[in-house]
């Protein structure tokens, strides 16, 4: 039985694999491919991307992108014999019959010089005769860039598998020691948990621009020092770069108001910072002081301006901060008032709300992504592939004196040379 | 009205009259000379273009890539630049250089459609990663604007078939450039959001313009597609590149990051 299968599978293997590798399978691929990605357009006229992307990641996709991989291995591996061929370094279609000759008389210095002036190689077979071979190297071409299709899906493989990311607020002048309470969130496939890389830092400065007073930042620029290392800048744009895998990013960012608690006339009964989601203004928070009962909502006005009683802001730049509290004991309401900056105090209940300092946080995202540097190879492999095969295909040609002409295989005659000059 | 905004419309203007002029002269088969005088022109759109251009760019103060209108006239001035500089390598005999005109004035007119109103750049414009991506997606089109230009001689010029060494070449220019731009906007993507790809509707768009000259030049390479079959699809391939360039701002701008104009749908009128 077994050699009859074996006889069976080296009958029809050959036959399956030019159809696996075929052109025409290819173009079929590639077409069904682009029809796809013409509904993923569609659907997101309508569809936030989150929903496009469960789209494309249906397993009719993942069919495709896989039969697509597979043709490509397959019509690399039939053109395997050809690009051995292709990469010779001496020219061996002479025997065959040229696909072009143009007259070129000259002597063999002359012509020596004009083949090694249009990218030939050139090598002397005796008095009268040349041969020249020139872009050998468009075939690598061609496998660097399909070949770079299998380091993509590598790459977007990998980072399905292992990215993991985790958000951090941390608070300008706070150190982020990797305690878990540190951690706002953590984001991964699931499939493989790597954990949260071995980093320690400080959060030195943020400073947000806007342009003319619009939500619209122009510069959102945070400085950051890693634990033993100098100061070093992240942008929204500019991750630090932990390593090749790992970064650390700036995401955004916030105030940070400083409460305080105090017993009317007495001593402070509570003080901490507050990591609010207050920006941009408008927006309300609402926190819980330490070991009371309250809970206070809160808007930050961070350039306060009021006019005709009504409170707003100028800018978004945190010049002279106005606070809007509300407080709450349960269901009872305690009122509601606007804190012309931080001396002025909001009483309740016996006790005092100040917010006498504001800080911004920045929020960052450790993102750890294997799959980041092996999609950029890909990239590159792209690239380079394709600029190997811009130059044209290989071409060998064959000068004799004695004929008078120079005769070509492979892509058309040098233009100026089948003018008939050198 | 500023020189830029002038200079905006006197290109709009020259591009389209010089570019229709010579599509006219295309057929006029006693005249030769005046075919090249109209190739020749395209020194001129190119030349008002450039002052266009800087002096945009100056009134901006950043490079004039973004927003529908500085989109515009850099791809206005991409296109009659690369359109006149394969006229300029064939001593003014191809015929392309009208073309890019047209191409040119389209665009720009589209530009002027939508708000001039110069502003600063957001964060995620600051970049000299978004800068080449930027510049390398203008080559892009330039070259296929061209690629597309050879293609309608082919069609409906007579003699047309002469200019057919040029189309492949400028096919697989395209090509790269095209893939360079795909990839440098997939760097800067993971730069400013942590994720290479993400099915804005530009990344869809753009690869299925990809994959479209992929196949096309597949066609051409396995199944032998040249001349006026492989210039008829090059010039279909040329709208759904245009689509994918310059049909995004038709797109709500919730679903991209891809639309630079500021409150776009105020400003459309």
């Amino acid at each position: 039985m077994w050699t009859r299968a074996s006889l069976w599978l080296r009958g029809v293997a050959p036959a399956l694999g030019r159809q696996l590798g075929s052109w025409r399978l290819s173009v079929v691929l590639t077409v069904t491919v682009a029809f796809f990605y013409a509904h993923l357009a569609i659907f997101s006229r309508n569809s936030p991307s989150e929903m496009v992307r469960n789209i494309a990641a249906l397993v009719v996709f993942w069919a495709i992108y896989g039969a697509l991989l597979v043709n490509t291995a397959a019509c690399l591996w039939l053109r395997f014999p050809t690009l051995k061929r292709e990469l010779a370094a001496h020219p061996h279609l002479v025997a065959t019959p040229p696909s072009w000759e143009v007259p070129l008389v000259v002597n063999d210095a002359v012509a020596t010089e004009a083949l090694r002036r249009r990218g030939f190689s050139v090598e002397g077979q005796g008095p009268g005769q040349l041969l020249g071979v020139r872009h050998r190297f468009a075939s690598l071409g061609t496998w660097f860039f399909h070949g770079s299709f299998f380091v993509v899906a590598a790459g977007f493989l990998t980072t399905l598998a292992f990215r993991e990311e985790y958000r951090l607020l941390i608070a300008v002048g706070e150190e982020f020691t990797g305690a878990p309470e540190q951690i706002v969130s953590r984001q991964g496939s699931g499939l493989v948990t790597l954990g949260l890389p071995d980093l320690r830092f400080t959060h030195e400065r943020i400073t947000p621009r806007f342009h003319e007073g619009q939500l619209l930042f122009t510069h959102l620029d945070s400085v950051v020092r890693l634990e033993g290392q100098a100061p070093v800048e992240a942008e929204i744009n500019k991750p630090v770069w932990l390593s090749p895998a790992t970064s650390l990013r700036l995401t955004g960012f916030g105030y940070a108001p400083r409460y305080e608690l105090r017993v009317s006339g007495g001593p402070v009964v509570g003080s901490s910072f507050l990591k609010l989601r207050v920006f941009p203004p408008g927006v309300e928070d609402v926190f819980r002081p330490e070991g009371y009962p309250h809970r206070v909502s809160l808007q930050v006005l961070p350039d306060l301006v009021e006019e005709g009683g009504v409170p707003s802001t100028r800018s978004l730049n945190l010049v002279r901060p106005g606070f809007l509290v509300r407080v709450m004991r349960a269901r009872v309401d305690l009122g509601q008032r606007l804190l012309r900056g931080g001396d002025d105090p909001f009483l309740f209940e016996g006790l005092e709300l100040r917010f006498p300092e504001v800080q911004y946080w920045g929020e960052f995202v450790v993102l750890r992504d294997p799959g980041a540097p092996i999609l950029l190879a890909g990239f590159l492999m792209a690239l380079v592939g394709l600029g190997l095969k811009l130059r044209g295909r290989r071409q060998e040609v064959e000068w004799s004196a004695a004929r008078g002409t120079l005769r070509g295989w492979g892509g058309e005659p040098p233009r100026d040379l089948s003018q008939g000059g050198a | 009205m500023s020189t830029a905004a002038i200079l905006f419309r006197v290109l709009l203007g020259v591009s389209a009259g010089l570019g229709l002029l010579g599509l006219v002269a295309w057929r006029s088969h006693e005249r030769p000379w005046a075919q090249r005088v109209f190739n020749a022109a395209g020194a001129v759109p190119t030349v008002l273009g450039l002052a266009a251009f800087a002096a945009r760019w100056a009134e901006a103060g950043h490079l004039p890539l973004f927003g529908v209108y500085e989109a515009a006239l850099s791809l206005s001035l991409v296109v009659v630049a690369t359109a006149w500089g394969f006229e300029l390598r064939s001593r003014s005999t191809l015929g392309v250089a009208p073309v890019g005109a047209v191409l040119s004035a389209l665009s720009l007119w589209h530009g002027l459609r939508y708000d001039a109103t110069p502003s600063a750049l957001t964060i995620s414009e600051r970049s000299l990663v978004m800068d080449g991506h930027a510049v390398v997606a203008w080559a892009a089109f330039g070259v296929l604007a061209v690629n597309a230009g050879l293609s309608a001689i082919i069609l409906w010029r007579p003699e047309g078939e002469r200019v057919s060494a040029k189309l492949v070449p400028t096919l697989e220019l395209g090509f790269f450039l095209h893939t360079a731009m795909l990839v440098s906007g997939s760097l800067y993507r993971f730069l400013l959001f942590g994720r290479a790809w993400s099915f804005d509707p530009i990344e869809t768009l753009g690869f299925i313009t990809w994959t479209a000259y992929g196949t096309l030049l597949h066609m051409h390479f396995f199944a032998h597609w040249r001349g006026r079959r492989l210039a008829a699809w090059s010039l279909g391939l040329f709208l759904l590149l245009v689509v994918s360039y310059r049909g995004i701002v038709t797109w709500p701008s919730w679903s991209t990051y891809h639309v630079f104009d500021i409150g776009l749908r105020e400003h459309l009128r």
